[in-house]
């Protein structure tokens, strides 16, 4: 028999931060994110009302969201001039409901500016906004987008005493997967002090309130650092596998049990139909039983997977009086660790 | 976020941890060396809003299903929600979901597939069906779950689309067969699974040699003729999990209808098995009310009615004595119960094979009477019920010379009216579907259009004539009064008084309460479904033999009483669900 079922982790505590909320659940989380990403990327909005948006896109932009490679493939072979594309956003059903009559009204009006015959009237097909929901077409193209544009970065607070001792640090962005036959991730931000090599978790969330800037020749810093890039990634990766090690892992314990105790039943099962097999039959029993085993240890078998997602090189004050609530000085910190 | 305190009884192992990505820190050297110059100062933004994007995609523990943020355009039920998640979390993938028709198997199915294609646990996933499902499936699994489903066309399809609807029948046929057993899916699904009862046959052999991590099989009954069909779906799922078919034969059952201890086998099941019925308060539909119509023949058409039993009957002694098919005279019974039009084709064709003159002299006078007839009181019936149901109607026949009727008066009089029949294509059905959801009234089908044609936009419904078949007419009420109708749903049920067909109705609808049923009960309140299949041959000779009209309703009473008595003790492993 498998063991009792039960969750890979008990809930989370209600003293939870915020910041550990899964982020971009409400629509206006969404709406937020939308008009940060296509600000950064150089999309102006060129409308807006409550709950939508209509962003004009580069045509850097456009070739990484709208998946058309042959259209732009035909666009840059013939030399064609051709308007950029606007997406339409809606973030909830009224935004929608309310948008979708203009747009017709809007685009009817400009066709007929340009003149329509009675059958292109008939079939005029408006633009209508795009709804945008978790998990939709648009949004994980964005996600992909900032898969690329934000893999690395390379900054220092915007504000710092002249006299500020700089600290350099290595930033490690990861994502952690618990795997068996379930899956439970976490991300986990390592921040390493190439100073001292000190390790610091929650590193991005320390950062948050500090207003950042880029890092000029950050050739200079990092030729006066003690410790290395690779050294201070190997740092990281030890403190990690570290940290993983003194958790417990009684949820790999219960994975292997149910999958040695499945091994088990397969087991027993092809060793009981053996004696009504013909005898040429036996191998292809055999191989059927050895690819179910393969299946079982490919589902089953615990193990964790640390991918490392981004990474940036983050220049710090070495004393909090530069910035009010920045946090120069992670080290209080350091023991709240995820 | 601290963990649960590990099991004392194990010692804590850590399970190997692997890294990925290590190898960017070269990119990123390269990037300090570049990148900065440029003085990007959308830079830190950009990270900022990716390591969101990151944490949006997390999956965190399974009390939540992550899917559920990801459905489009409708919101699943709880008993569908709650079935998601215990295949995931107790069942670990690999289950059958056995609720009753209409609860939404796929439903289920598609939470549980889009929850594993977020966690990133499943990325090839295979979906067997019929082939007439095929189109279907690909449609709801793109337009209620945003998942990216493909229906198979090409031998080459199987490794480029990572999830892939196809027919079971194609898959086994090479070069087919070859293709997919090549592929290690993370999930494979395989709907209308009852197919696979047989350890024998190309499917479920086929099935069993599919790499798979993940495995759901869907069925609305699981066990149909006997225990052991359980054993062998339950083999592809868990090999050993119930034994061999020999132990489990031996340790479970007593006959092969009928379970040792059900409890047991009940608990057994409770692990690999999910059966949601309507009866447990899977989910509540809005009342069903149903009228009974009487109604009485013209003179001229009780003549033909009673020139027509007295035909039968002689035919039915003749036919019974040198063994000859009834098949034709059940067919004429149920005819005249429905329309003079109906019969007359029925009544044509034995005219052209009967050999004897005093027989061809007795059905052209039929033919002459039925012919005669110019006002047909049961359609004179449905155009005043029409009158009075402010709504749209579906108006059912089995007929369709009835059917072709029916349209020619409606449109008479100008109500606007569309005709459904089983022959029509999918394309058609959705097309009359739409006509009759936006421009008709009236929707006039010979039969319940199959699986998916649903119209719960419409709430009454009246039949013509029933069908001598509980089965059928379980499937005419099933494509009004089901999940998504949100409005009491009237049924109408014409009953010729004097007549066979009055018996009848109350035949289905007092004796064996077809309409108090929910959909998918049939099943389970029949003692012997074999039997069903003989229905239209018991009741004719029923009508037949009897003296009169009482002898006749007594007998069809009895007959009733004996469908639904049900074997003692039996039956029980899908009675109950198991162990919830």
């Amino acid at each position: 028999m498998p063991t009792t079922p039960r969750p890979l982790t008990t809930p989370p505590a209600p003293s939870a931060l915020p910041a550990d909320a899964l982020p971009l659940r409400s629509a206006a989380e969404r709406l937020e994110f939308c008009d940060r990403y296509f600000t950064a990327v150089g999309a102006p909005i060129v409308h807006r009302s409550p709950g939508y948006r209509e962003y004009q896109l580069p045509r850097d932009v456009d070739k990484e969201l709208t998946d058309r490679p042959y259209y732009w493939m035909w666009v840059e072979k013939t030399g064609q001039e051709v308007p950029p594309t606007i997406l339409r956003l809606a973030f909830d059903d009224a935004a929608a409901e309310r948008e979708n009559p203009r747009l017709r009204e809007e685009a009817l009006r400009e066709a007929e500016r340009r003149g329509l015959t009675d059958l292109q009237r008939r079939f005029f097909r408006a633009p209508v906004a795009e709804r945008i929901h978790l998990g939709c077409f648009r949004l994980d193209k964005i996600y992909q987008s900032l898969d690329r544009r934000g893999r690395f970065a390379c900054v220092m607070p915007r504000r710092m005493a002249e006299d500020a001792v700089r600290v350099p640090w290595l930033m490690l962005n990861l994502l952690v997967s618990f795997r068996c036959d379930m899956t439970e991730q976490e991300f986990w931000s390592v921040g390493v002090c190439l100073r001292t090599g000190q390790v610091i978790e929650r590193f991005l969330h320390m950062l948050e309130r500090i207003e950042m800037t880029v890092l000029p020749n950050p050739g200079d810093i990092l030729s006066s650092a003690a410790i290395s890039l690779e050294a201070a990634l190997r740092r990281a990766v030890e403190h990690v596998e570290r940290r993983l090690d003194r958790r417990p892992h009684d949820w790999a314990n219960d994975a292997t049990m149910r999958w040695q105790s499945e091994l088990a039943q397969v087991r027993t099962y092809y060793r009981s139909i053996l004696p009504d097999v013909a005898e040429e039959e036996h191998d292809l029993v055999a191989a059927e039983q050895a690819r179910k085993e393969q299946e079982l240890e490919a589902r089953m078998r615990p193990r964790i997977e640390v991918e490392l997602r981004q990474m940036a090189l983050v220049v710090l004050a070495e004393r909090p009086q530069d910035s009010p609530r920045a946090g120069g000085a992670p080290a209080a910190a350091a023991d709240r660790l995820r | 976020m601290t963990r649960p305190l590990a099991d004392p009884r194990l010692a804590a192992t850590t399970p190997p941890i692997y890294w990925t990505g290590l190898d960017s820190l070269h990119a990123f050297t390269a990037y300090l060396e570049t990148e900065p110059a440029r003085n990007q100062t959308s830079a830190w933004e950009l990270f900022r809003l990716a390591a969101t994007a990151v944490r949006a995609r997390l999956a965190p523990d399974f009390d939540e299903l992550l899917a559920l943020e990801h459905v489009v355009g409708f919101t699943p039920l709880p008993h569908q929600i709650e079935t998601a998640k215990q295949v995931i979390r107790e069942m670990h993938g690999r289950a059958i979901l056995a609720d009753e028709v209409g609860l939404g198997k796929t439903i289920e199915a598609g939470l549980v597939m889009k929850e594993y294609l977020l966690r990133g646990l499943a990325r090839k996933i295979l979906i067997l069906v019929p082939a007439s499902l095929v189109l279907q499936w690909t449609r709801e699994l793109n337009e209620k779950f945003n998942i990216r489903a493909y229906a198979q066309r090409h031998e080459s399809n199987w490794g480029y689309y990572d999830v892939i609807v196809a027919s079971l029948d194609t898959a086994k046929r090479e070069p087919h067969r070859s293709a997919v057993l090549s592929i290690p899916w993370d999930m494979v699904v395989v709907d209308e699974a009852h197919k696979l009862k047989n350890s024998r046959t190309k499917n479920w052999q086929m099935v069993n040699q599919i790499p798979n991590k993940y495995m759901l099989l869907l069925t609305a009954t699981p066990m149909q003729n006997n225990l052991a069909e359980l054993h062998t779906l339950i083999t592809l799922l868990q090999p050993g999990r119930l034994g061999n078919r020999g132990q489990f034969v031996q340790e479970h059952t007593v006959t092969a209808r009928t379970p040792k201890n059900p409890a047991a086998l009940r608990a057994q099941l409770a692990d690999v098995m999910i059966r949601n019925r309507r009866r447990d308060g899977a989910t509540t539909l809005p009342d069903r009310h149903v009228h009974v119509v009487p109604l009485d023949l013209s003179p001229a058409e009780r003549r033909l009615y009673e020139q027509v039993q007295r035909f039968l009957r002689g035919q039915y002694e003749e036919r019974v004595a040198r063994r000859g098919s009834i098949l034709p005279l059940i067919t004429l019974q149920r005819e005249i119960c429905s329309s003079p039009y109906a019969a007359l084709l029925t009544l044509e064709k034995m005219l052209k094979r009967a050999r004897r003159e005093e027989v061809r002299e007795e059905i052209a006078q039929l033919m002459r009477l039925a012919q005669q007839i110019e006002v047909c009181t049961k359609v004179e019936t449905v155009l005043r019920l029409l009158d009075e149901i402010p709504d749209k109607c579906i108006v059912f026949t089995e007929y369709r010379a009835t059917q072709d009727y029916l349209m020619y008066v409606l449109s008479k009089r100008r109500i606007p009216a569309v005709p459904f029949r089983g022959g029509f294509r999918r394309g058609k059905k959705d097309w009359m579907k739409d006509l009759f959801a936006n421009r008709a009234r009236v929707l006039v089908a010979t039969e319940s259009g199959g699986e998916g044609i649903n119209l719960q936009f419409c709430h009454h419904m009246i039949n013509f004539d029933l069908p001598w078949n509980p089965m059928k007419l379980e499937q005419r009420i099933g494509r009004i009064h089901r999940l998504g109708q949100r409005r009491e749903v009237h049924v109408y049920n014409l009953s010729t008084r004097n007549t066979i067909e009055a018996h009848i109705v109350e035949l289905l609808q007092e004796k064996i309460r077809m309409f108090e049923m929910v959909i998918g009960e049939l099943d389970y309140i029949l003692g012997d479904p074999a039997r069903l299949r003989r229905f239209e041959e018991d009741v004719l000779n029923l009508a037949m033999t009897s003296a009169d009209d009482d002898e006749l309703r007594k007998r069809l009473h009895e007959y009733g009483d004996a469908l639904l008595r049900r074997p003692a003790g039996g039956e029980a492993t899908c009675q109950q669900p198991p162990g919830r």
